[in-house]
């Protein structure tokens, strides 16, 4: 535990001191930003369809922040071959994992706290609820942090950054498009592949519209966990090369 | 990961293995259509399965030591998948049949026996997975049973590790399928999305307060109904408001004479009564039972209050009538509207819905009857926009109905007649000519051009009765009005005149029509809407109370059409009740003047100046505050660093 707590926190001070962190975090705003005013912000503007709009927006925004923050996470250290001192260091795998992946998703919550602001003014000009906001950014949050699992363990798989960052961009594609596989599927492998979705099955009828679903909760937690369980045991699989 | 060991079966062994299961995938899963096919490929991969499970067995057997012990562990997952697959073949119709498992247990049967063969399945192919990822293939390419050398280069200690890895790993994905099977099918919802059933507006608690016995509410809902439910709630915390309400929860089977004598045929009905014998009257509106189709934004839970408002008016009192002028080129009669003169063609179903359900009849008063008179009948007469004038007979008929202590509501617009000949002298109001209202700060945009300007927006209300739905901050936007001022009364009693709303200081009358100030064009308040109230009348005249009247500068205001939103009404004077409380106060009931509250979604609308603002926070300011704090910080931090490595060295 406590080795987990220094890893935290001093990945997080790495986040903190990087300028790469800051602006990829103003790049990803203005991203948001700009699909706020271009699409959320287009047409119907019924407050309720316009926060829709808004976590579609951000739930891609959430993917991408992931992808992006998670991908170097344990590669670059192998890269840069201070895994090694890791390694050696009376550390188990499951802290390095734990502790960096914390880290990540602390990073990636301040982020999507920096983003409140965009449906703050839907709600002070529209008619939304304060509790519509919070289930729509615990989905963003849980996309999130299932998104960066994924990515911590494509990074522990892979040897160099790029390459984790396809392995990565791979899953999450893959995942991202199940509904559509499952569309042409029949029974229950219909129902298992659908279930599989990151998004179309779990945010979208769920978050993005301020319902809370324990299963959708269950889900993403189910998927943070195994991902991450899947980078512990790549770490120590590669222990044996 | 590979170690490239020596061992007595080849790497391609387990991938052969892989595909015999591949195959009885798809013919099982995929291939549904065409059963010899789907027979084949299952026998072809069984098939498979067994000979490398067999070759696995031979070469386990034939070997010894540590290439023995990797074997063995590998024919231990590979009996597992065929164990797997005997739970599978149980689950099929033939296994059904076999264990003489009836019909309606059958789904339960296959459900169950189905996870139990998924984990198997997980259980015993991830590990293989794993063993052979360590392994690696380099050294593995063909069978070598041996049972004397090499012993040393196949390292079982990893094997084992490798293998209890793929098991956990399994086993964690088993479980959490499991797990999320389980929330599934107990799923826990809670919907936090802006959803309610209405809760009792203040002029339903108004209306309620003055009816002078209770009204009895028969709710026929299903035992357990989750509408009924909300309908409930609101009803009783009506009830608990005012005293005067009774609430009843009936069954239409069992209350079956109580639902023939109020025509219940069917679930979801919901009657408000008041009186008892002959002289009950009844109003009945119907809900849908199903909670999700009643919730949704049509639904009836949503308005909930307005539709209770409007039968409580309807129980109130008798019904009454209201005209409408038509004939000289009305916003409600285009037809009438002289060739050569171009004016946009709008509707008014929203006006005489809301008319509707504030219990009045909506009658149109032709020329012919206006030429007359207006009828006796007439508790309201509305004229919107005239585009012909009226003629002298008929200004006449309708002085004569004001003096009388009539009620008129009265919307003049820059395309239309702007005159309201001898009425300006008795109501004290009168248009001003030639200017239409224009502001280049305040405006709502539409078209993203200067047209814009038309559509202008303000907040300055009075403290008026026919403004009391119309809360601070509630923008009031109208499309192309003209500007009301004060004009001078005749002869007669003094009446009293109320500006209700002005413009933003910041418009201006565009006299020139080039949508830009300029030439003797100035910036200041203009008078939008007036609300004028006539002395009380003398007792030869039944000692009334005097006329009231409304005239406003935009007859837009009551068109279906909103420029913001093309299917919704007017948001002010419909969506936000500012039409109810203007026909209220001019009917004598300012007293049920007031919000009935509505859950509707509410459409943003944006001055240009806002949405500058907002286009500035979103797409400039907010990325770039964060990008300069985080920059000044991570600088600050490394100039820091910097000096301390100085006095360091």
């Amino acid at each position: 535990m406590r080795a987990t707590r220094i890893i935290y926190r001093r990945e997080l001070g790495a986040y903190l001191r990087s300028p790469f962190a800051w602006v990829l975090s103003a790049l990803l705003l203005l991203v948001a930003g700009v699909f706020f005013q271009a699409y959320a912000l287009a047409g119907d503007m019924l407050s309720a369809i316009v926060l829709e709009r808004y976590f579609f927006i951000m739930c891609g925004v959430a993917i991408a922040a992931g992808l992006l923050l998670s991908f170097r996470l344990i590669s670059e250290e192998r890269q840069t071959h201070s895994l090694i001192l890791l390694n050696t260091s009376p550390i188990r795998d499951t802290e390095i994992v734990v502790g960096k992946f914390l880290a990540a998703l602390t990073f990636l919550a301040i982020l999507l706290v920096l983003s409140i602001y965009m449906p703050l003014l839907i709600k002070v000009n529209g008619k939304i609820t304060s509790a519509q906001i919070l289930v729509g950014y615990i989905g963003l949050f849980l996309v999130g942090s299932a998104t960066l699992a994924i990515g911590t363990f494509a990074s522990a798989l892979a040897n160099n950054q790029l390459i984790a960052g396809v392995v990565s961009l791979v899953i999450i594609i893959l995942l991202l498009v199940m509904n559509l596989f499952g569309a042409k599927l029949d029974g229950v492998v219909r129902t298992v592949v659908m279930d599989l979705d990151l998004r179309r099955t779990h945010f979208d009828p769920s978050f993005q519209r301020g319902i809370l679903n324990l299963k959708d909760i269950i889900f993403y937690l189910a998927m943070t966990y195994f991902f991450l369980l899947l980078a512990v045991k790549t770490m120590e699989a590669k222990r044996w090369q | 990961m590979a170690m490239n060991s020596r061992t007595a079966s080849p790497w391609w062994a387990s991938l052969i293995f892989a595909v015999g299961l591949l195959f009885i995938f798809v013919s099982e899963r995929l291939v549904t259509t065409s059963p010899d096919i789907r027979m084949a490929m299952t026998g072809f991969g069984l098939l498979v399965v067994l000979a490398i499970t067999g070759a696995r067995a031979w070469a386990t057997f034939g070997s010894r030591g540590a290439r023995r012990r990797v074997e063995r562990v590998l024919l231990g997952f590979h009996l597992l998948t065929l164990a797997a697959l005997l739970v599978y073949l149980f689950s099929t119709s033939w296994g059904q049949s076999l264990f003489g498992v009836s019909k309606e247990s059958a789904p339960r049967w296959s459900g169950g026996l189905m996870a139990i063969y998924t984990v198997m399945f997980l259980c015993s192919t991830v590990p293989v997975l794993m063993v052979e990822l360590s392994l690696g293939v380099a050294l593995r390419d063909g069978f070598d049973v041996r049972s004397d050398t090499d012993d040393l280069s196949v390292e079982i200690f990893r094997v084992r590790e490798m293998a209890w890895s793929g098991l956990t790993i399994a086993l964690a994905a088993s479980f959490l399928m499991a797990t999320c099977g389980v929330a599934k099918e107990r799923n826990a919802q809670r919907d936090v999305s802006y959803f309610k059933t209405s809760s009792p507006g203040e002029s339903t608690k108004n209306v309620l307060l003055q009816s002078s016995e209770p009204i009895k509410v028969n709710l026929f809902f299903p035992e357990g109904s989750e509408v009924k439910t909300q309908i409930r709630g609101y009803f009783d915390t009506l009830a608990a408001a005012t005293n005067k309400l009774e609430v009843y929860e009936r069954d239409r089977l069992r209350d079956g004479q109580l639902a023939q004598k109020y025509k219940v045929a069917k679930e979801g009905i919901v009657v408000m009564s008041r009186g008892e014998g002959d002289a009950e009257k009844s109003f009945t509106f119907e809900v849908d039972t199903d909670i999700d189709k009643a919730r949704r934004a049509t639904g009836k839970l949503r308005n909930l209050d307005r539709e209770v408002n409007a039968l409580l008016m309807k129980l109130a009192r008798d019904k009454r009538k209201a005209y409408i002028t038509s004939g000289h080129g009305e916003l409600n009669h285009p037809e009438s509207v002289p060739s050569g003169v171009l004016v946009p063609v709008r509707r008014t179903t929203v006006l005489r819905k809301e008319l509707g359900d504030l219990n009045y009849e909506v009658k149109d008063l032709t020329v012919a009857d206006l030429s007359k008179d207006v009828p006796a009948d007439a508790a309201l007469v509305i004229v919107l926009r005239p585009t012909l004038l009226f003629t002298t007979q008929e200004f006449a008929a309708l002085d004569r109905y004001l003096q009388k202590g009539g009620k008129l509501l009265y919307a003049i617009d820059p395309i239309g007649e702007q005159s309201m000949g001898p009425l300006e002298a008795r109501i004290g109001v009168k248009a001003i000519p030639d200017g239409r209202l224009t502001d280049d700060l305040n405006h709502y945009v539409v078209r993203n051009n200067n047209t814009d300007r038309r559509y202008t927006g303000s907040t300055q209300y009075a403290a008026h009765a026919t403004t009391t739905s119309m809360a601070r901050d509630k923008i009031a936007f109208l499309i192309d009005a003209a500007a009301l001022e004060d004009a001078p009364f005749g002869p007669g009693g003094q009446p009293t005149r109320t500006v209700v709303l002005r413009s933003l200081d910041s418009s201006y009358l565009d006299l020139n029509d080039n949508f830009e100030m300029d030439g003797a064009e100035k910036k200041q308040k203009w008078n939008l809407i007036y609300a004028v109230e006539g002395p009380k009348l003398d007792d030869k005249d039944g000692g009334k109370d005097g006329f009231r009247a409304m005239v406003f500068s935009d007859a837009e205001l009551f068109a279906d059409y909103d420029a913001m939103n093309a299917r919704a009404a007017n948001p002010v004077m419909y969506g936000r009740g500012m039409f109810k409380d203007v026909v209220k106060w001019l009917g004598g009931e300012e007293s049920f003047v007031g919000e009935a509250v509505s859950e509707e979604d509410k459409a943003i609308h944006r001055t240009k100046g806002q949405d500058q603002k907002w286009f500035l926070l979103t797409m400039i300011g907010a990325p770039l505050v964060v990008l300069a704090v985080g920059l000044f910080f991570t600088l600050r931090r490394r100039s820091r660093g910097s000096k301390k490595e100085l006095v360091t060295t």
